[in-house]
């Protein structure tokens, strides 16, 4: 017999992204003074409190596992740990990125290690509370949602939204919107409370808020955890469904047309263009990358220092790379069509390319804060755009390694 | 066309699914496949169309091994895979779109046509236009033959491409193989019985291979 052939591992994925994780926490806060770290973990519990609210029942539900853990009959405690694992990696990455951003000091690496712990537990409390909270209510979400789209008042408020305020909507879909909104609300009013509290208690004020946090996720999940099994059958039938009447073909606006791509070349248009039309069917991304302008403004409008900003830009344009993620998904794109229709390479371009439509709005919106706030700076801007364009390929070429690269042998 | 040198596969050390075997396909010639569930039919067909490496020895297809240039193969060939994953958030008539762009088939006044004419004959309709998630399992089998014929491929191979359809749809299939295989395609397919559509058949090769 001949040497069998050797298949490749992905098991860098996991280092690579905590290594871009420091690199961004280096290049943000290595040299910061403390209170600058400070504001900085608190955009980053902003912004996190957003992204939970906003992406936790798209990334649990519907779940393709469900028959298996209907076979295996996984019993409430295991399911919920099952669920949570959904978000092991951006939990990870969350908590690596507090631990660099504040430990990681150039200056004075080991001065105010008690006040940098401090902040370290509270964020990280916060941050784990901030998951349990948003899992927990997400979870037990598919009777009420259920309710409203199968039942008669479901009904009459799609009948009145078309109606009078000629606006299309699921019923089905209002309780996931309140959870987004009471889960932000939670997660923003608490940073709020916070940097007041701070003035007066100093980095313990900043504590209280992340502990009630915390105490309201580690409750609400102990509630959920012991009775998953049905919020979770029940839950992912709802979505299973609601997704699947999605794909009925109703779009509400025109489909995407290749001759509207005007910056993707010729050679890669088809793909790009089929990729874009499954990602948008499937989740809004634009209504997400809008939602991320609006609280960058939000923050530039209370004037922290530069730093800030351009943390927070930085941040942002990582952000917009978590959207490849659909393009890996199975039910946009399977392994086995994705080998029959390109090579891994041209799926790096397509990935790459696709990036790119958010570099005009991410243009404008920081041309306007410059010329309304004076930051960020011309410097500030090259290094956004370069490292937008950097995270693009990375992410593009993460993924292609991921997904197309595999060999299901 | 095709030509396996000492091709054989075992998934772990030891567990053979696929003896060493050598030999070659010409054009125009429709070979069966036939055996019991695990015999390896579906690995055969995997390797043939790159979605499986094999443990030794190479596939070549017009003297080029197909596992070293994967894309210039596939892109003379037709697949009708066991998996019948398909992109679901795209139309039947968009992903047949898709194909012929990235083959670059496309025109914008013939291609139109051709693809409605294809989903005619296969009998898909107003669902051409709906989205594949919500296909029952025989319509995703007739989007995936239609997928594997549109570009007029020079290889087809098709995983049990009748399995889920009704017999109208099975005589149609029939019929484009015919015309298919007439037209120079080399063609093979694999079905647990064999019986059915014998007469196109040029060879059977049995499972477990020997």
């Amino acid at each position: 017999m001949q040497k069998p052939t050797q298949y490749r591992s992905n098991k860098w994925l996991l280092p690579a992204v905590l290594l871009l994780l420091t690199g961004i926490a280096v290049s943000v806060s290595a040299t910061a003074d403390l209170e600058s770290r400070v504001v900085t973990i608190r955009m980053l519990l902003f912004l996190s409190a957003a992204l939970y609210a906003f992406i936790t029942p798209y990334a649990a539900f519907p779940d393709r596992n469900a028959p298996l853990m209907q076979m295996g009959n996984v019993e409430s405690a295991e399911l919920f740990r099952v669920n949570a694992s959904h978000f092991a990696l951006l939990y990870l990455g969350g908590i690596w990125l507090f631990l660099n951003m504040i430990f990681i000091d150039i200056h004075a690496p080991f001065e105010l290690l008690a006040d940098k712990l401090l902040l370290f537990l509270s964020a990280s409390a916060f941050y784990t509370g901030l998951l349990l909270f948003s899992l927990s209510r997400f979870l037990r979400i598919g009777s009420d949602s259920q309710q409203w789209q199968e039942g008669v008042k479901g009904a009459n408020v799609r009948r009145i939204l078309a109606e009078v305020f000629k606006y299309p909507m699921d019923p089905g879909t209002i309780p996931s919107m309140w959870n987004t909104v009471l889960i932000t609300l939670i997660g923003m009013t608490g940073v709020l409370f916070g940097a007041i509290l701070s003035g007066t208690f100093g980095l313990f004020g900043e504590a209280i808020p992340a502990l009630i946090i915390f105490g309201m996720g580690v409750l609400v999940s102990s509630r959920v955890r012991s009775a998953t099994a049905g919020y979770y059958y029940q839950t992912n039938a709802f979505f299973r469904e609601f997704f699947g009447a999605d794909l009925k073909g109703q779009d509400q606006i025109e489909p995407l047309r290749q001759n509207q791509l005007w910056w993707v070349p010729a050679p890669i248009k088809m793909h790009v263009w089929a990729m874009m039309l499954q990602c948008e069917r499937k989740i809004p991304a634009g209504r997400i990358i809008v939602a991320g302008h609006f609280l960058i403004w939000l923050l530039a409008y209370q004037q922290p220092a530069a730093g800030v900003i351009l943390g927070a830009w930085l941040l942002f344009s990582l952000f917009h790379q978590f959207l490849l993620f659909f393009t890996i998904d199975e039910s946009i794109a399977p392994i086995w069509w994705n080998r029959y229709m390109a090579s891994p390479s041209i799926w790096f371009y397509v990935r790459f390319w696709m990036q790119l439509r958010w570099l005009l709005p991410l243009g404008v919106s920081m041309f306007l804060m410059q010329w309304l706030f004076a930051y960020p700076d011309k410097s500030d801007m090259i290094l956004i755009f370069s490292s937008y364009l950097v995270f693009a390929g990375m992410t593009a070429a993460a993924f292609t390694l991921k997904h197309e690269k595999h060999v299901n042998a | 066309m095709i030509t396996l040198n000492n091709v054989s596969k075992q998934y772990k050390a030891g567990k053979v699914i696929i003896n060493p075997i050598s030999r070659e396909f010409s054009n125009g010639k429709a070979i069966a496949l036939v055996g019991p569930n695990g015999s390896g039919k579906t690995t055969f067909l995997r390797m043939l169309s790159v979605n499986t490496y094999p443990t030794t020895g190479t596939v070549l297809f017009k003297n080029t091994d197909i596992h070293k240039n994967p894309v210039s193969y596939l892109s003379h060939t037709g697949l009708v895979h066991d998996d019948d994953a398909l992109p679901q958030y795209m139309s039947a008539a968009e992903l047949l779109e898709w194909i012929l762009r990235s083959r670059k088939k496309w025109d914008n006044q013939q291609s139109p046509v051709q693809i409605s004419e294809m989903l005619d004959t296969l009998s898909l309709f107003e669902e051409r236009e709906e989205r594949i998630g919500t296909y029952s399992t025989g319509m995703r089998k007739k989007t995936q033959v239609a997928a594997a014929m549109i570009t007029g491929p020079d290889v087809l191979i098709l995983d049990e491409p009748l399995r889920g359809l009704d017999a109208e749809a099975r005589k149609t299939v029939w019929k484009l193989l015919n015309q298919a295989k007439s037209d120079g395609v080399l063609i093979f397919m694999a079905s647990h019985t064999g019986e059915e559509g014998a007469e196109l058949f040029d060879e059977v090769l049995t499972f477990p291979l020997r």
